[in-house]
């Protein structure tokens, strides 16, 4: 008994005692700053989760897993979208040069992770561009009504109160570019389809995209409830 | 033949080793050193478990000696490299990490069981004549040993220390008149920097640690002079007139030698604490280093060691206006009231079974320390920093909600709530969590908090345009549990007019409420 005891300290002191759960991994609790994370995943974790979601952890603004948003968005709009952010909107700068916390480094390695994410859509899909300028508001309000009908008759009443994406506080505080993209993306993982679901048979042509951001910007109003002209506002596309 | 040459040999052995220690005794008075010392006579009754704690304070204090020593061979006490220091001790250095384990684990222990034994002292009256002495000498090591615990936190010279430090100079600040030339002292100058360290590094291992060694030569010297207390009987009272001879009395009569039989329950107590500290290095490890000490580095939430958590509570919790009184005052009355006692409180009873204000204050100190460490550990005092881009909201607070909602849980990203609030326990814990603040605060209600600010919060008026306030509170109110309404204002009916079942249009001011009536009917 004593001997074997005496042996285990032996093997304890030669092996330098690292085997013992209290022994500091270096790679685990060694601390690093900030800007040496190179991780994606953790840099998305850390940097995006809260306002952009991740798999079952949804958020308010748009998931950047979106199959349809990731084939469509260039990557050049990513990388100045994640640095700078969006002026006038709830989006912030990431990159140190505009005030954020990331290094130029660390905004391509997210860049990159994101469009590691791409996944192939089904054969003869036909994207429309990611960007257009806003199309004809009239014709736009009947293609509208049709797109919260559908979403209405996939059982998304619910989402639909508040006047939907034409809520002047929500107009308000979201780019048209953003409006585009809601529209092309959808938020699938709330129940708002992407165009190519929203009116049966038929994708939304890029026309149709372009006439329903028309119609939605112009519901733009200012706080005391007068409509805005369209140029009045940030229509600028990121 | 060959037996008496054997038992010659044997015998002149013997004789030379007799020989050599009766002439090391002459001149070093061994034997005398022991009977005064280990073979000191104690009473039958304290040869009991409720009086090793002294001894494995003691324990304590030696092995820290050991350890700290080691660790010095490898700390350089310069603000440019004790951090480097640290990390290669904890990384790199073979066994490095254990000692400063053992070093760490040492000290907190070492602060426990002195504050074990202090409390059984005060419980077993041993404080009372004629043992004042030992009493305050042990309350002077008191402050000590705390000095030593807070030095030894400084010298980890990571973000903890910077902020213990900080808080630190930020008291001694606070001193009317000198305040500023006190905190130019502790510091070595008018900012934490190298200086503040070398001080510090002194302070920890000379100044601090040899004033230890004289006290603990003292402390100990009364206890053997004036003899170690007798097991309180209840019913037996001090009196300055007949105690010394009482306690000769029951020497004579119940004494035995401390060793060995007093000593083994100390030795058993001492192995017990070894193993106990050993355990706690090889499962638990070190503590820290966490980040390195830059004053920009706010992305941090500095603890102090378990011993000065209850301070930092304190500090936490206490009202502003009293803030400079209590931290300046409290600790000296403390200390008053320590250094007073064996004087407030000289003779009679000693037993806890006849004293139950010292119980009642024994339970009262524990259950306070106990409750403020505890919420020093569980309480978020500082915000989480990364909350707002990191903290994802559950998919149930986030389905079938409008747009504008949705927009509303941004806002309540971007504008960082999230650091202080959290939704279902994810996020900062400074201020309540809002998974159900649509049942406590009407839409109105909302408007005022997110505005104005209040009861700590505050006032977000100046950075939220008007849709932002809209969208914000929109998404705030949708914050309940299913099935449950969200809260009312109480000048609305309860029950809404039949004729008129929408809330929206019930009471006199249908036409203003129209808007910030629930959303969700
Ligand atoms: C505080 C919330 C918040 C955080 C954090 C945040 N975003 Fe955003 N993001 C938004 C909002 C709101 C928008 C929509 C802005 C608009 O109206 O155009 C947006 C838009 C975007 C867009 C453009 C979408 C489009 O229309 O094409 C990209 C790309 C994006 N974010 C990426 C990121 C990445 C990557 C991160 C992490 C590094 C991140 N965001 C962190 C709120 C946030």
């Amino acid at each position: 008994m004593k001997r074997s005891l005496l042996f285990l300290g032996f093997c304890a002191v030669l092996t330098g005692c690292d085997w013992m759960p209290g022994k500091p991994d270096e790679k685990v609790d060694k601390w690093r700053p900030p800007t040496a994370i190179t991780d994606f995943h953790e840099l998305y974790r850390e940097n995006c989760q809260g306002c952009h979601g991740d798999g079952k952890l949804v958020a308010g603004a748009i998931s950047l897993d979106n199959p349809t948003y990731l084939a469509v968005v260039p990557e050049a709009t990513l990388r100045k979208v994640i640095a700078e952010g969006i002026p006038g909107t709830l989006m912030p700068p990431f990159s140190q040069a505009k005030g954020g916390m990331l290094t130029e480094e660390q905004v391509d390695i997210i860049v990159k992770g994101l469009l590691a994410w791409r996944q192939p859509l089904p054969a003869g899909t036909s994207l429309p561009p990611y960007s257009a300028p806003p199309g004809d508001a009239t014709r736009g309000e009947a293609l509208y009504k049709a797109y919260t009908d559908a979403i209405a008759k996939a059982g998304g009443e619910k989402m639909l109160g508040d006047g939907f994406y034409t809520n002047p506080a929500f107009l308000g505080l979201v780019t048209d570019q953003y409006l585009r993209t809601l529209i092309i993306a959808g938020r699938p993982e709330l129940g708002i389809p992407d165009y190519r679901k929203v009116i049966p048979g038929r994708p939304l042509s890029d026309e149709d995209i372009s006439d329903i951001v028309a119609w939605l910007i112009s519901k733009r109003e200012n706080e005391f409830g007068q409509p805005l002209s369209p140029d009045s506002v940030n229509t600028q596309i990121p | 033949m060959s037996e008496p040459t054997k038992k010659t040999a044997k015998n002149l052995a013997f004789d030379a080793a007799q020989g050599i220690f009766v002439w090391l005794d002459k001149r070093l008075h061994l034997t005398d050193l022991w009977e005064h010392t280990a073979g000191h006579h104690i009473p039958r009754s304290s040869a009991s478990w409720f009086y090793v704690f002294g001894s494995a304070t003691l324990l304590c204090l030696i092995l820290q000696i050991v350890t700290g020593s080691l660790l010095a061979f490898a700390y350089v006490p310069s603000g440019a490299e004790a951090y480097t220091t640290l990390e290669y001790l904890t990384y790199e250095q073979p066994v490095g990490w254990f000692l400063r384990a053992m070093h760490y684990w040492g000290s907190n222990f070492m602060v426990a069981i002195m504050f074990l034994h202090m409390t059984q002292v005060f419980l077993f009256g041993a404080y009372k004549y004629p043992r004042e002495i030992t009493w305050i000498s042990g309350c002077i090591l008191m402050v000590c040993t705390l000095g030593m615990a807070f030095t030894g936190q400084v010298l980890r010279f990571d973000e903890d220390a910077y902020w213990g430090l900080g808080i630190g100079a930020a008291i001694m600040g606070r001193v009317p008149l000198i305040g500023e030339n006190l905190v130019h002292l502790m510091l070595g100058g008018p900012i934490i920097a190298s200086e503040t360290l070398s001080r510090f590094f002194s302070l920890h291992v000379f100044i601090i640690p040899g004033t230890i060694l004289a006290l603990v030569a003292l402390h100990l010297r009364m206890v053997l002079t004036k003899g170690i207390n007798e097991y309180p009987e209840p019913g037996r009272l001090v009196d300055r007139n007949t105690y010394d001879k009482e306690y000769e009395e029951i020497l004579k009569k119940d004494g035995m030698p401390f060793a060995p039989h007093g000593i083994w329950k100390d030795l058993v107590a001492a192995a017990f604490v070894l193993v106990a500290i050993l355990a706690c290095a090889a499962i638990f490890g070190p503590k820290g280093p966490t980040g390195p000490p830059y004053p920009t580095e706010i992305d941090t939430v500095p603890r102090p060691d378990f011993f000065f958590m209850w301070i930092f509570a304190v500090a936490a919790l206490m009202p502003e206006y009293m803030e400079s009184f209590l931290l300046l005052t409290g600790g000296p009355i403390i200390l008053l009231i320590l250094f007073a006692l064996p004087f407030i409180n000289n003779t009679g009873e000693k037993s806890w079974r006849r004293r139950p204000i010292a119980v009642l204050t024994v339970i009262f100190v524990y259950l306070a320390l106990g409750l403020l460490t505890y919420l020093g550990f569980t309480s978020p005092w500082s915000p989480e920093m990364t909350a707002w881009t990191a903290d994802p909201t559950e998919q149930s607070r986030v389905l079938d909600r409008t747009p504008l909602e949705l927009q509303g849980l941004v806002v309540l990203q971007n504008k960082q709530c999230r650091n202080c609030h959290a939704i279902d326990g994810v996020g900062g814990k400074r201020g309540p969590d809002l998974a159900d603040v649509g049942t406590r605060l009407t839409k109105d209600q909302m408007i005022r908090q997110v505005i104005q600010g209040g009861g700590n919060m505050p006032a977000y008026g100046k950075n939220l345009s008007p849709y932002e306030v809209e969208a914000l509170v929109s998404y705030m109110v949708t914050l309940r549990p299913e099935n449950q309404p969200p809260a009312r204002d109480s000048t609305w009916p309860a029950i809404p007019p039949k004729e008129n079942v929408s809330t929206k249009e019930a009471g006199p001011h249908a036409g203003h409420l129209e808007k910030t009536a629930d959303p969700q009917s």
